[in-house]
């Protein structure tokens, strides 16, 4: 069984008006040569600012538009609450008809997340008929993020990529959250051992 | 006796050879105590202090004048060389103190005099009298003072001496002393040539224009490039600058090479494109090609700008040099010029002014001006405007002159938009077209009579229509063009929008003109939001009505802030005319029309008003004497000059103080300012997610902003001023060029 947040299908539509996004076009067209990556992107980014959900956030890492670095908190009255966890979001040209790529760069002690940061999400793989995956085009990042955030809370203890870690989450929660906590390194910590590089 | 005598005559000689030779020998000893440099450095001085008293003297600069050259002669004999040379000065000794006098002559007091003044008056170049004296008048008294120092007379200087040595010298000392002036003669008489051609003598030489620069660049830093100076102050010089500068060297490599600083220095200054923009947009050229100016622009213009702009030509200069292989009047690149040195497409002040700046960052400016300007124009045909247009096209990318040509074409869709739909308020029934309409509604390219009869048909009938056609227009395959006829001007034309206001006695029957822009291609505009008098929006009602009505799908958003109303007020004792007054100002007085005496606030609630809106209007009644303060902070209307008791300060009441004018078009500033918190929560997200980052810089915070966000288009300085701000509300932390999230 998948984690699936129908709440999280929230419309993507953008509050940008025609001439930004038309404009928008020719000044980031280089950098990826799809235009509608950038126009979507860009009016999902607008939304991200104009109506930011709380303990989530997001930007683009570089003057490539299809690559982001975000940033979220540890839902509370979990035994990952109060942390902060830094991840990438890496935009295929096929976007918004393909899911992003995304990875925790802040290790993280998970059911399904693995040691290189690697989530196990069915909204994250291609959906459509044939396919086990979920992801569909009304997603966005926000949408993304939110589901990631609510994983942390809620695991996915059937098909897990950390089997210890969906046993313990069952048996024992004291253990499991001085292992999260063990692994667990803050952002601040991390730039400071040059391990978080993000994009 | 004799023998006596004959011992004498014997003695006399031997004695007087004696004498000189103990002099001689005195002379030695004397010669050989003093160190031989100071004798020819003392020396040397006697004999130019000698000179320079004869030259202050000698020669009436009146005759040279006439004469044509200066011949203010030397005279040898009168100096003491013969002695000199007797007393054994004569030797290298004498020669090299009298070089060491001319030079000193030659390095200034030779230069000064009235002979060789800048001639204004001929705008003739003087450097070739000194060039006439050095070769002829000096020359002479040198080798006349030579050939009596060394007491034989063949010393003489051939014509390589008197023009290589002597004039190069003295021409060189005399460019460098004009040079010194370079920049009064620059800022003051451009067009004087006289000093300018004595400097470009000498500037033709690789060593001349080298120098000449490096003075002039130096004169202009500590005289003009510093905050004392103003924009307009500058830009004039800069053209100048070109304007003799290129007379000096037309390759324009010593251009190039001045006038950097002053082009850099311009970039750095905030009003110097508006100020390019408005002269290039105030002067009008009449059918005889006489320019003419407003006064009243003056303070806010460059002259010289307004003028090159009006005489510059329409023709397409950019023309692709370096590719026309037939081009036989190609020439290299100077040699001295400097790596990035271009051979000017075109090389009018026009082309330099328009080059100081990134061609998108200027047609961004131009815009806002032109934007500006246009909404304030009143000539129906918009000659300036067009000309202005079709010279940027001609002198800058035309592709990217799109928006310029939409806003022009707007404005003259609008006239004839207005034509068509003339609303009167006192238009009751619907009343048959004027021949001159139907003429009017005739676009130039031609239409076809079923075509132009769609916008007529709810008006006429198709019988009519056509008779009426007939005699306005000229049928040529099917299509109707107008005929070329002159038809009195139709009153619909005004630029304005007319209404009775306060006693509304003199017009009932406003009428109105829109202008329909198209908001894509504009600058933003102000919108502030307020009620109109009843009469204007039932007007606005009906503009709406006939627009959609004649097949328009636009959806017409009004500016009211933007909109101009010809007022006309009839108190009790004077009517009063304000013509283009801002629509606020005419809402705010008809509000005297319901309640006779109120205050600010009451009229902002009421009419829905920004509160400095609402102050600069009554401003502006008060200071024309229409409203009056009854009691302090209310306001009442002054029927009757004597009504004011004079309680308010005298001077207020006498001069209507002039309100400044509100720009209707949203300055950079503004829009910044408006979308701060926006461009806040972008820069804050960045930092949390991106890391530090520095303001500047290919990853830097200001070109990410630029990227990620196509309305954020400012600079580096905007950016450091949002980034304070957050600093300020602890959301993000300084650490020396990088900034990063706070915690």
């Amino acid at each position: 069984m998948s984690n699936r947040f129908s709440t999280m299908h929230q419309n993507a539509s953008s509050t940008t008006s025609s001439s930004q996004s038309a404009k928008s076009t020719a000044s980031a067209a280089r950098t990826t040569g799809n235009g509608n990556v950038v126009k979507r992107l860009q009016s999902e980014l607008m939304s991200l600012m104009t109506s930011p959900t709380p303990g989530l956030s997001a930007f683009p890492s570089s003057t490539d538009i299809t690559k982001w670095n975000a940033t979220i908190s540890g839902p509370s009255d979990t035994p990952y609450a109060n942390l902060t966890f830094k991840l990438t979001l890496s935009y295929p040209s096929n976007y918004p008809y393909a899911p992003p790529e995304v990875l925790f760069k802040t290790p993280v002690y998970h059911p399904n997340v693995d040691m290189s940061g690697r989530i196990c999400l069915d909204i994250l793989k291609p959906g459509g008929q044939g396919k086990e995956g979920a992801w569909s085009a009304v997603l966005n990042t926000s949408s993304v993020l939110l589901s990631i955030q609510s994983l942390l809370g809620e695991p996915n203890n059937a098909s897990p990529l950390n089997g210890e870690a969906a046993l313990l989450w069952d048996r024992d929660q004291t253990e499991y959250k001085k292992k999260v906590l063990a692994r667990h390194q803050e952002p601040a910590q991390m730039e400071e051992n040059g391990l978080l590089t993000g994009f | 006796m004799l023998l006596g005598d004959a011992h004498l005559a014997h003695v006399q000689p031997a004695l007087s050879r004696l004498r000189d030779r103990a002099q001689q020998a005195l002379h030695t000893v004397a010669r050989n105590t003093v160190p031989s440099q100071r004798l020819e450095k003392t020396l040397g001085l006697l004999i130019f202090r000698y000179v320079q008293e004869k030259l202050a003297l000698c020669g009436d600069p009146e005759d040279c004048a006439k004469a044509k050259h200066c011949q203010c002669g030397l005279n040898a004999d009168d100096l003491p060389f013969a002695q000199l040379r007797h007393i054994g000065f004569g030797d290298a000794i004498g020669e090299r103190a009298l070089a060491l006098a001319v030079d000193k002559l030659l390095s200034g007091p030779a230069l000064d005099r009235p002979c060789y003044r800048v001639d204004w008056d001929n705008d003739a170049p003087v450097a070739w009298k000194l060039d006439w004296w050095t070769q002829f008048c000096l020359s002479e008294f040198l080798e006349n003072s030579v050939n009596a120092l060394t007491g034989d007379s063949k010393y003489y200087l051939n014509m390589n001496e008197r023009t290589d040595v002597l004039a190069n010298a003295a021409g060189k000392n005399f460019a460098r002393q004009r040079t010194a002036a370079i920049f009064e003669y620059v800022k003051s008489w451009p067009k004087g040539k006289g000093a300018l051609h004595d400097i470009g003598v000498y500037s033709a030489s690789i060593e001349g224009k080298a120098y000449v620069c490096g003075a002039f660049i130096i004169q202009v830093q500590t005289r003009l490039l510093h905050a004392g100076a103003s924009t307009i102050e500058i830009l004039s010089i800069y053209t100048n600058v070109i304007y003799v500068f290129r007379e000096l060297d037309p390759r324009g490599v010593m251009l190039e090479k001045v006038a950097g600083p002053i082009r850099n220095y311009l970039r750095t200054r905030d009003d110097t494109v508006n100020i390019i923009a408005a002269s290039f947009l105030a002067a009008t050229v009449d059918a005889e090609g006489v320019i003419h100016i407003k006064k009243a622009d003056l303070d806010k213009i460059c002259f010289r700008i307004a003028v090159e702009a009006a005489k510059s030509s329409l023709a397409n200069n950019r023309q692709q040099k370096t590719l026309d292989w037939n081009d036989m009047a190609w020439k290299p690149e100077p040699v001295d010029a400097g790596p990035n040195h271009k051979a000017a497409e075109s090389d009018d002040i026009v082309t330099y002014i328009l080059g100081l700046f990134d061609p998108e960052d200027f047609i961004k400016e131009i815009t806002t001006v032109l934007a500006q300007h246009l909404l304030q124009a009143t000539d129906p045909e918009y000659v300036k405007e067009t000309r202005l247009v079709e010279l940027l096209k001609s002198r800058l990318d035309a592709t990217k002159l799109q928006a310029v040509e939409v806003m022009l074409k707007d404005m003259r869709d609008s006239v004839t938009l207005n034509k068509r739909i003339s609303i009167r308020s006192g238009d009751v029934d619907i009343q048959p077209p004027a021949p001159a309409e139907i003429r009017a509604a005739m676009p130039e390219e031609g239409i076809t009579s079923a075509e132009l009869y769609k916008r007529f048909q709810h008006r006429m009938k198709q019988a009519q229509f056509i008779a009426m056609l007939k005699v306005v227009a000229n049928k040529r395959h099917d299509l109707y063009y107008p005929k070329r006829t002159r038809l009195p001007p139709d009153a619909a034309a005004r630029a304005s929008i007319d209404v009775g206001t306060v006693n509304d006695t003199i017009d009932s029957h406003p009428d109105i003109r829109v202008q329909v822009l198209s908001s894509f291609f504009w600058p933003q505009m102000r919108a502030n939001e307020f009620h109109l008098p009843r009469a204007l929006a039932d007007l606005e009602q009906k503009f709406n009505d006939r627009f959609a009505s004649l097949g328009n799908q636009r959806k017409l958003r009004y500016r009211h802030a933007l909109s101009r109303v010809t007022v006309r007020l009839a108190l009790e004792d004077r009517n009063l005319e304000h013509v283009d007054v801002p629509a606020w100002r005419a809402s705010v007085i008809d509000a005297f029309l319901e309640e006779p005496t109120v205050t600010a606030e009451q009229l902002a609630q009421g009419l829905g008003m920004e509160e400095d809106l609402v102050q600069d209007a009554l401003a502006f009644w008060t200071a024309n004497r229409v409203l009056y303060q009854p009691t302090p902070g209310s306001y009442a209307v002054l029927e009757r000059l004597d009504m004011d008791n004079g309680d308010t300060d005298p001077t207020n009441q006498q001069q209507p103080q002039p309100v400044e004018p509100i720009p209707s078009i949203v300055s950079q500033d503004d829009m910044l300012k408006a979308s701060a918190p926006m461009f806040e929560t972008f820069i804050a997200n960045m930092l949390r997610n991106g890391g530090p980052k520095e303001v500047g810089g290919m990853m830097g915070i200001t070109s990410m902003m630029k990227m990620v966000l196509p309305t954020f288009t400012f600079g580096g300085e905007e950016t450091k001023w949002l980034l304070l701000r957050l600093e300020g509300r602890g959301e993000v932390v300084r650490h020396g060029d990088t900034w990063a999230a706070a915690g």
